[in-house]
């Protein structure tokens, strides 16, 4: 009988326990707070900056033309020749470009990426007016493998080294800088005896990235760091391939996202 | 026996309807009185993620370039509606730097609406601009300014040695507003036919806080109504959540932590550049945490460092600002938001309103609770909330709906801020607001 009456009680308080977890009402959510991190996210993703100093010096000076030179410069060619003018005159030397694309992507083993590539140049060469507008990829849906020489190498396993501010050119690494050497010294425009013709093609493509200059620049209050970071995230994103939306992480999800 | 065991059977199953009935009836009562006033406000088509990943979203509260014309979009210097602002200065402390904030006029008398962002932002953020433009193509004039918690702010219009205090901010907030609409109606005397503030995320607690402020003011700046779009209701829990997020990707190794910050970068340019792809956003949860909390404690190092360019670092840090700044920033990284307030906020606090105050007394003194006697009455102000936003719990809804009451709206998702690039949200926004045209 006690027994009895003891399983009665049990199964009362059960089910009165069922029933009250449906209730609403949810507890206060407690937050305790993190006093100290045990990571420092800032230095997981950020360059060594042994030469600061002299990086700083040459940014300051980069920024300074790009504010009292190089703004009002675009600020009146932008003028003359318009958004898509720009686009399509910038579209054309890309596809000028296409000897490093291929160079650099068969330098990082990517036989698709040099076959892409090789398509998308000749497609644009000829129905695209020598590149003005890029059907490859409209058309033909052939996204552009822009790869560099910096990029190959740091697939070979090559590191960054270091922060490195060139003059005008602006945010690099010591790897990505001599990577330059070899896209200036590859580059079609280099070679055409036209006087002027690479400071043209500069200040166009510079004129399409003015705006996100600023937008980095202005709201920022240490704007050497800010440029630093953003540009660095940026560059190992076009590392990684990870600019390209048909990257495979990005197509084959399996369900991740 | 049968018989008995039948009846002892019943027994059981009486007493447990009457246990439960007993427990039950108050939890009834409880739900509906809080979700009787709760209206939901539908959005069409919302593909909902998790609350992490749909925050992310506020990404594409972007300036419509729609509007404009075929020379606008092929010569947009100052064409379009970001570049279209004015960017004006106030003097607000003696021998400060002005105080820069960004105006647009209708050409017509209009409602002229200050918009308060959300923690660190800068005023030419992308966000808040997105979301003046709203106000603005409904007609409105519009005033944007930095966040208190912003490096441009403090040092323009701070009178604390170091902001996160919600009393003294709001002070300060409200101090720079009255000098901005002054100035503003200086310039433009017919054409400012009400002000109305609207804030969101922190800069829509500092709304509610400013509207009480603007109750007990004599010299009152004139808001006509309010609104306070997902304000948190214990804003240091909230940022000790941000903390969390930030401490996520401890197990993780530094190769795997640097190729997830990576991907979820990429993935949220693809999100600015493209939009949603098959209608998400290509980013992990975890991910998503350590983005967020990435962009919140990178502006919460450049407060840190615009306390030390100001010296006002009340002896917390060794390393001296100067030209180059590694070494600083090594002792900025590891602050959390929770070390930053018990040294910084507290210490300037304590300086400037003369006496000590515990983390308690911060936290309690800066919880919307300490005004929800006056959010219960004030009849001109609105909420804007979603059900899923990480920085409130259940609890925090049950509050809103309790105080607001019929001023409350709230979406079913969209975690912080993610559902406001919608179309029903952007209509929201301006309707709850009580325009008065």
């Amino acid at each position: 009988m006690k027994i009895r009456f003891t399983l009665l009680i049990f199964i009362s308080l059960l089910f009165a326990s069922f029933f009250c977890l449906q209730a609403p009402v949810s507890g206060a959510q407690v937050v305790k707070p993190v006093k100290e991190l045990k990571r420092d996210l800032f230095s997981v993703i950020s360059l060594p900056d042994p030469i600061e100093g002299y990086n700083r010096v040459i940014f300051e000076f980069n920024d300074f033309l790009m504010v009292w030179f190089f703004d009002p410069l675009m600020t009146g060619y932008s003028f003359i020749v318009p958004k898509s003018g720009r686009k399509h005159i910038d579209m054309s030397i890309v596809n000028l470009e296409y000897f490093i694309h291929l160079v650099a992507c068969l330098m990082q083993g990517e036989f698709k990426g040099a076959l892409i590539e090789t398509e998308r140049f000749f497609i644009n060469l000829t129905l695209g007016v020598g590149g003005i507008f890029d059907v490859a990829k409209s058309w033909f849906g052939l996204q552009p493998h822009t790869e560099d020489f910096g990029q190959a190498f740091a697939k070979w396993g090559i590191g960054p080294g270091f922060y490195f501010v060139l003059p005008i050119a602006g945010p690099s690494t010591f790897r990505d800088a001599i990577g330059m050497i070899f896209f200036v010294a590859c580059h079609p425009i280099t070679w055409i005896p036209v006087p002027g013709l690479g400071t043209f093609v500069f200040v166009n493509r510079m004129s399409l990235r003015v705006e996100q200059y600023m937008s980095i620049r202005d709201p920022a209050l240490d704007k050497y760091e800010s440029m630093k970071d953003m540009w660095y995230l940026n560059r190992k994103i076009e590392i990684e391939n990870l600019d390209r939306s048909d990257h495979p992480y990005f197509t084959d999800d399996k369900g991740r996202f | 026996m049968y018989n008995y065991r039948y009846r002892s059977l019943f027994q059981c199953f009486m007493l447990a309807l009457l246990t439960a009935f007993i427990f039950l009836t108050p939890s009834l009562a409880c739900f509906a009185k809080d979700h009787a006033t709760v209206q939901i406000i539908k959005v069409k088509g919302y593909n909902t993620q998790d609350e992490v990943r749909d925050s992310i979203r506020f990404a594409l509260c972007r300036v419509s370039k729609s509007n404009l014309s075929f020379w606008g979009r092929e010569y947009p210097i100052n064409a379009g509606f970001y570049n279209k602002g004015d960017i004006c200065s106030v003097s607000v402390v003696e021998d400060r730097p002005k105080l820069l904030y960004k105006l647009w006029m209708q050409e017509k008398s209009a409602p002229l609406v200050i918009v308060l962002p959300g923690i660190g932002s800068h005023f030419q953020g992308m966000g808040l601009n997105a979301i003046a433009q709203v106000y603005y193509d409904a007609g409105c004039s519009v005033v944007i300014i930095s966040s208190a918690m912003n490096w441009e702010f403090y040092m323009a219009a701070s009178r604390s040695k170091a902001p996160g205090y919600i009393p003294t901010d709001v002070e300060d907030i409200y101090n720079a507003l009255s000098k901005i609409v002054a100035e503003i109606k200086k310039d433009n005397v017919d054409k400012i036919k009400s002000v109305h503030l609207v804030g969101y995320s922190l800069g829509g607690l500092h709304t509610l806080f400013l509207a009480e402020r603007e109750a007990r003011s004599k010299k009152k700046i004139g808001f006509k109504s309010y609104l306070s779009i997902h304000p948190p209701v214990d804003p240091y829990s909230s940022m000790f959540i941000m903390d969390k997020f930030f401490e996520r990707g401890t197990g993780w190794s530094e190769k795997e932590m640097r190729l997830k910050i990576e991907r979820s970068v990429a993935g949220y340019l693809q999100l600015v550049d493209d939009g949603l792809s098959d209608d998400k956003v290509k980013i992990l949860k975890d991910e998503g945490e350590v983005l967020i909390a990435y962009a919140y404690r990178s502006s919460l190092r450049e407060l840190l460092l615009s306390i030390c360019k100001v010296g006002n670092d009340m002896g917390f840090i060794k390393e001296k600002y100067g030209f180059t700044k590694g070494a600083l920033y090594k002792e900025l990284n590891p602050y959390s938001f929770a070390k930053y307030a018990d040294s910084f906020v507290k210490k300037a606090a304590a300086m400037r309103l003369g006496n000590d105050l515990s983390m308690k007394d911060m936290a309690s003194n800066s919880n919307l609770h300490t005004i929800s006697e006056f959010l219960k009455t004030a009849d001109n102000i609105s909420l804007i909330h979603s059900l899923d936003d990480f920085l409130i719990n259940k609890k925090d809804v049950i509050w809103f709906s309790r105080v607001f009451g019929e001023r409350a709206y709230f979406f079913r998702n969209g975690g912080h801020l993610g559902e406001l690039y919608t179309a029903e949200a952007k209509v929201s926004i301006v309707k709850h607001l009580d325009l008065k045209f």
